[in-house]
């Protein structure tokens, strides 16, 4: 459910599962990013607008190793 | 090695995924055998896959299934129990083949590790954002070309046609007799199953004609490319170094082959395959054309789970285990049915509906996850939703009643996708 308080989501990110295979900063290029030395997901914006919704979800389906989800 | 289960009979009551016959039905029955298997029997075993590559005599390995997608994805994680090392197509080659063929998709770390990460930073998905432009602008310059006509071969005319510039163009091709027979090779590879393309030739003739075309092209070009490297993948193919050593021109060219077929044979048969499902579905393509920029994500992961052009992997067990309380023993084979994934129902709400607002949609067509995830996958998401933000935009009546299917095991493809569409008048 979004938070309704305040409009935005919450989005999580394993960093233990992550591959660093970047697949999510093609979905919502302003909420992830890939930290190239540690080959890992870098949460940029862990709150993004409920505009985002769908983008984020397409990146929480395109990871392939499960690593992010939304939260609230 | 433990013979499961005696080799003559199917895979289930009358589904035979061995058969050759089995893989010349509609997608249609061959879907509603795997909702079977699913149901039924989602770890089945079956015998020796029906094949030209090997002589029957050391055609012998039953393999196991894996339909379910959440087993797929377990398998594809655990690289160290489920190898890549004895080759990942379900058909057996001859080990030397394997080499020459299929390269570092057939490895496992650290060689694969090696061999991957030469070309890794071309296709990585921060350079795809920087990329984005210069495959639109290749799109665009595509539908240019075709958009006037009214009608035409879709698969023929743009499928195989933007995929093989954009290859050619990374990897340093020049234009010209030997770009046009390479690429042409990458388009046949892998259609050693199918009677029409094998024509008189036998598959195995089919595949080593494609691979040695190839390997020529690898020969010709690797001594120049080290005489003067430019900024392109044969160059950096041609100068990687490993502990000082170079990679010989065998390796070099199984490396051409590999990329180069999954660069030119999967994103190719996906967007044909976009073509057919939105004329199958109107409505769909409707909901795309009032809404291109809005609804062209969902619509590019959809089709890629609708089409998985490649139907599955193979993996060779390190050590015994059981999956969904079947047995399975060290050295046998299993394959990974993305086909069977994309469509499991205990992901999937309706997975047989073609729906392009879908969400969430976690297809495996790019595989399981793990090391041997597609290295192109953020290349064919953005050659996808390019080309078909194009088409569209600029011809979106487009009609395709009467694909031809390729006809196979592995590949999922179309050869040829008549259309018809209002021409776009001069611009």
């Amino acid at each position: 459910m979004p938070n309704a308080l305040t409009g935005h989501l919450r989005v999580e990110a394993n960093r233990d599962r992550c591959d660093g295979h970047g697949q999510c900063l093609l979905a919502a290029p302003t909420v992830f990013d890939v930290d190239e030395k540690a080959n890992k997901v870098i949460l940029l914006d862990p709150e993004p607008v409920e505009g985002l919704r769908a983008a984020v979800q397409r990146a929480v389906s395109m990871c392939p190793m499960g690593a992010l989800e939304i939260v609230g | 090695m433990t013979i499961t289960a005696p080799a003559s009979i199917s895979t289930h009551g009358e589904i035979d995924l061995s058969a050759r016959s089995f893989w010349a039905k509609s997608a249609a029955e061959r879907d509603a055998a795997f909702v079977v298997l699913r149901r039924e029997n989602p770890v089945p075993w079956s015998r020796p896959v029906e094949s030209e590559l090997l002589p029957p005599e050391l055609n012998t390995r039953g393999f196991w299934s894996l339909t379910k997608q959440e087993d797929i994805r377990a398998a594809s994680r655990n690289p160290a129990v489920f190898s890549s090392a004895d080759g990942v197509i379900m058909e057996s080659f001859a080990p030397e083949m394997t080499e020459l063929v299929q390269s570092f998709i057939a490895m496992d770390a650290p060689r694969h590790t090696q061999l991957r990460g030469i070309t890794m930073d071309a296709f990585k998905p921060k350079n795809m954002r920087t990329l984005e432009g210069w495959i639109r602008g290749h799109a665009r310059d595509l539908v240019d070309e075709v958009a006037g006509r009214g009608e035409g071969d879709f698969a023929v005319l743009v499928s195989k046609v933007l995929p093989a510039r954009i290859f050619s163009s990374m990897f340093g091709l020049p234009p010209g007799e030997m770009n046009d027979r390479t690429v042409d090779a990458c388009q046949r590879l892998l259609a050693y199953t199918d009677p029409e393309t094998c024509g008189d030739k036998s598959g195995l003739e089919i595949l080593a004609d494609a691979m040695t075309d190839i390997h020529l092209t690898a020969a010709e070009m690797i001594p120049e490319r080290r005489e003067n490297p430019r900024e392109d993948l044969m160059s950096w193919l041609a100068n990687a170094e490993f502990d000082g050593e170079k990679m010989t021109d065998d390796e070099i060219g199984a490396f051409l082959v590999m990329v180069g077929v999954a660069a030119n044979d999967t994103t190719r048969h996906a967007s044909a395959q976009a073509i057919h499902f939105f004329s199958q579905h109107p409505d769909q393509r409707q909901l795309l054309v009032d809404d291109v920029p809005g609804r062209i994500d969902g619509a590019v992961e959809e089709v890629l789970r609708c089409s998985h052009p490649l139907n599955h992997m193979r993996r060779t067990l390190t050590e015994d285990v059981v999956v969904r309380g079947q047995q399975m023993l060290a050295g046998e084979n299993v394959v990974l049915w993305y086909c069977s994934g994309n469509r499991d129902e205990e992901v999937f709400d309706d997975p047989f509906r073609f729906d392009i607002e879908r969400s969430p949609n976690p297809h495996v067509t790019f595989g399981g996850g793990g090391p041997h995830y597609c290295l192109g996958a953020a290349l064919a998401r953005t050659t996808l939703k390019s080309l078909l933000s194009e088409v569209y935009t600029r011809i979106p009546d487009i009609h395709a009643s009467e694909p031809d299917f390729l006809i196979g095991n592995f590949s999922n493809g179309i050869k040829r996708l008549p259309a018809t569409w209002t021409p776009e008048k001069p611009r």
